[in-house]
């Protein structure tokens, strides 16, 4: 029966939730900032949960960290300087790292016994990138690290637990948030953040992050990708100072995949689901319409 | 928990396992229909989130809030791809959905065959759309096997959809090979058949095995994509087939009022993701 066993359950709402069955707890503790729950699942492999919330599982983290990070990444047309904030996992840093201009990424998390539990119980995910010399990382504050800069970048991702009231990422969706990016970004700068959900349940985030963007940047460009782990379409904002990602050709795509020596096979990007992944269904585009500024004094926290 | 928390908890648990080890379970707020007919086990249920949700066989096929994802890409991808449809069918879809998104298009009959006439019973009741459905007069429902109709009948049309469930149970049949055949020959010229293919996630070998006869079988056959919240995996696989007529080359507008169908969304989901072509 599929019943017996230890299962872990992750509530959507109080009337959906998803089951997965515990085969092994790699980890289960609290840090100085989040609960962190790493399982073995016989379907999905690790997967990883912070506050409850999943944020990555082996069969599939490739597909969100591709979608996260390469849209943006090719739209700028020579990347070199690259800031993530949270990516605690590593894999972001990992998915940057494979564009050949890149010469430094920063990564800013603010919890650093949450990047030495996934190094140590998810390898694969960092894959190394965190050792690589290329790679800066500093554990603090990300509002700190943005508000005290004076370093200027081409590309920043922000990669973030959705904002619970008491989770670290409570500030981190805000129109003034947003407003500091757009300072830290050179002249052809690109920013781009995950969203959550994309589905007509918890879409209310993703069409308000987009709104927010819109305001802060020249060019808000959301979009969709699919992550079967997380069950729901997901949502990601791109904000850019110039030129417009979907309108990017795939041979212009291709010609920078080659310019940039990529040498790993894509799970999920493409040069030809580049321009897809920026076709907004009606339901989103009306939600977008309705949706409302996120700022720091009115802020948008998550609720179940 | 609070108390206030404590009473708005839902009464009943429906527990969809996709795997032993991954479920998906859903708060039932009342059930509206359990039975079982001659061919499978018929649930229906009331979810805070999803509306009313039906279970056939223990697995997801519609609920009322996200069955627009499926239906509509279904139905409008094959609709705006051809010149000018004017006659329909579909096997299976006893919930009624894809009937619901053909008549929004000027045609001028659509022929439902629906093996089993108690999932049709139950969810008129239920979801809404079906009952306005079934008093349109360009709509005929004949209960029956949609296999055996394919290769009996001498009817033809422009459009034929397979909405079936899942390829165990009584949709066995609706996967092979041999009801593939069946149906191209009730094509009409510049005809398209589209229908469902599973989960790109938990199906795929299934999947590509099926894409391998089908592309014996017609010139044009090609997947597409699209979520699917309520479904395993939450994305769905769907297969256009046609003797020629282009996926891309779209003809027409779609009827107003969709919620995820539009021109832009039809061209993204033949733009396949990496793993399609490897598998996960």
């Amino acid at each position: 029966m599929p019943d017996e066993g230890l299962f872990f359950y992750e509530p959507f709402s109080s009337f959906y939730t998803r089951g997965f069955k515990v085969g092994r707890i790699l980890y289960e503790g609290k840090t100085g900032f989040q609960h962190v729950l790493c399982l073995q699942n016989a379907m999905f492999g690790k997967v990883l949960f912070l506050d409850g919330k999943i944020q990555s599982a082996q069969i599939d983290e490739r597909i969100y960290h591709e979608a996260l990070v390469h849209p943006a990444m090719m739209t700028h047309p020579k990347p070199q300087k690259v800031l993530v904030i949270g990516g605690g996992e590593g894999a972001t840093v990992r998915e940057v790292l494979k564009h050949g201009t890149v010469g430094e990424a920063v990564m800013v998390d603010i919890d650093e016994e949450l990047v030495r539990i996934c190094k140590k119980h998810l390898p694969e995910w960092s894959g190394g990138s965190l050792e690589d010399s290329r790679t800066r990382l500093l554990f603090m504050d990300a509002h700190e690290f943005i508000t005290g800069t004076a370093e200027k970048f081409d590309v920043v991702i922000s990669d973030l637990t959705e904002p619970l009231a008491e989770g670290p990422a409570a500030l981190l969706f805000s129109m003034e948030f947003f407003t500091r990016i757009l300072d830290i970004l050179k002249d052809d700068g690109v920013f781009v953040v995950q969203a959550g959900g994309a589905d007509p349940c918890s879409m209310g985030f993703f069409c308000s992050c987009a709104k927010t963007v819109q305001r802060v940047f020249p060019r808000a460009s959301p979009y969709t990708a699919f992550v079967f782990s997380f069950g729901l379409p997901w949502g990601f904002v791109l904000g850019s100072k110039k030129g417009d990602p979907s309108e990017l050709s795939e041979a212009r795509i291709g010609k920078r995949c080659q310019d940039r020596d990529f040498s790993d096979d894509f799970m999920f990007y493409s040069p030809a689901v580049h321009r897809a992944l920026f076709s907004l269904p009606p339901y989103l585009c009306k939600e977008m319409g309705r949706a409302r500024l996120i700022t720091e004094r009115n802020p948008y926290l998550w609720k179940l | 928990m609070k108390e206030e928390d404590r009473r708005n908890r839902p009464v009943f648990e429906k527990r969809e396992y996709h795997t032993d080890s991954f479920g998906i379970f859903f708060g039932v707020e009342s059930i509206l229909y359990s039975g079982r007919s001659r061919f499978q086990n018929i649930e229906i249920f009331a979810n805070k989130s999803f509306g009313n949700v039906l279970i056939l066989d223990g697995l997801v096929q519609t609920t009322e809030k996200d069955e627009f994802f499926y239906h509509e890409m279904l139905v409008h991808p094959a609709f705006t791809a051809h010149p000018s449809p004017q006659s329909a069918l579909i096997i299976g879809g006893g919930d009624g959905g894809i009937t619901k998104e053909i008549l929004r298009y000027p045609v001028e009959r659509v022929k439902q065959v629906e093996i089993d006439a108690a999932v049709i019973a139950a969810s008129e009741k239920f979801f809404p759309w079906l009952s306005s459905a079934r008093r349109d007069p360009r709509y005929e429902l004949l209960i029956g096997d949609g296999a055996e109709y394919v290769r009996t009948t001498a009817e033809k049309y422009d459009i034929i959809l397979v909405d079936s469930s899942e390829p165990i149970g009584p949709s066995r049949v609706l996967h092979n090979k041999a009801f593939y055949e069946n149906v191209k020959r009730r094509l009409n010229p510049e005809g398209v058949i589209a229908a469902q293919a599973g989960s790109p996630f938990y199906h795929f070998p299934f999947i590509q095995e099926c894409l391998s006869f089908l592309k014996k079988i017609f010139k044009i056959a090609r997947l597409y994509t699209g979520p699917v919240p309520s479904y395993p995996g939450g994305g769905w696989c769907y297969a256009f087939l046609s003797a020629g007529t282009d996926p891309l080359q779209l003809k027409k507008n779609p009827p107003p009022g969709l919620k995820y169908y539009n021109h832009d969304v039809h061209k993204a989901a033949f733009a396949l993701p990496a793993f399609m072509k490897t598998g996960i």
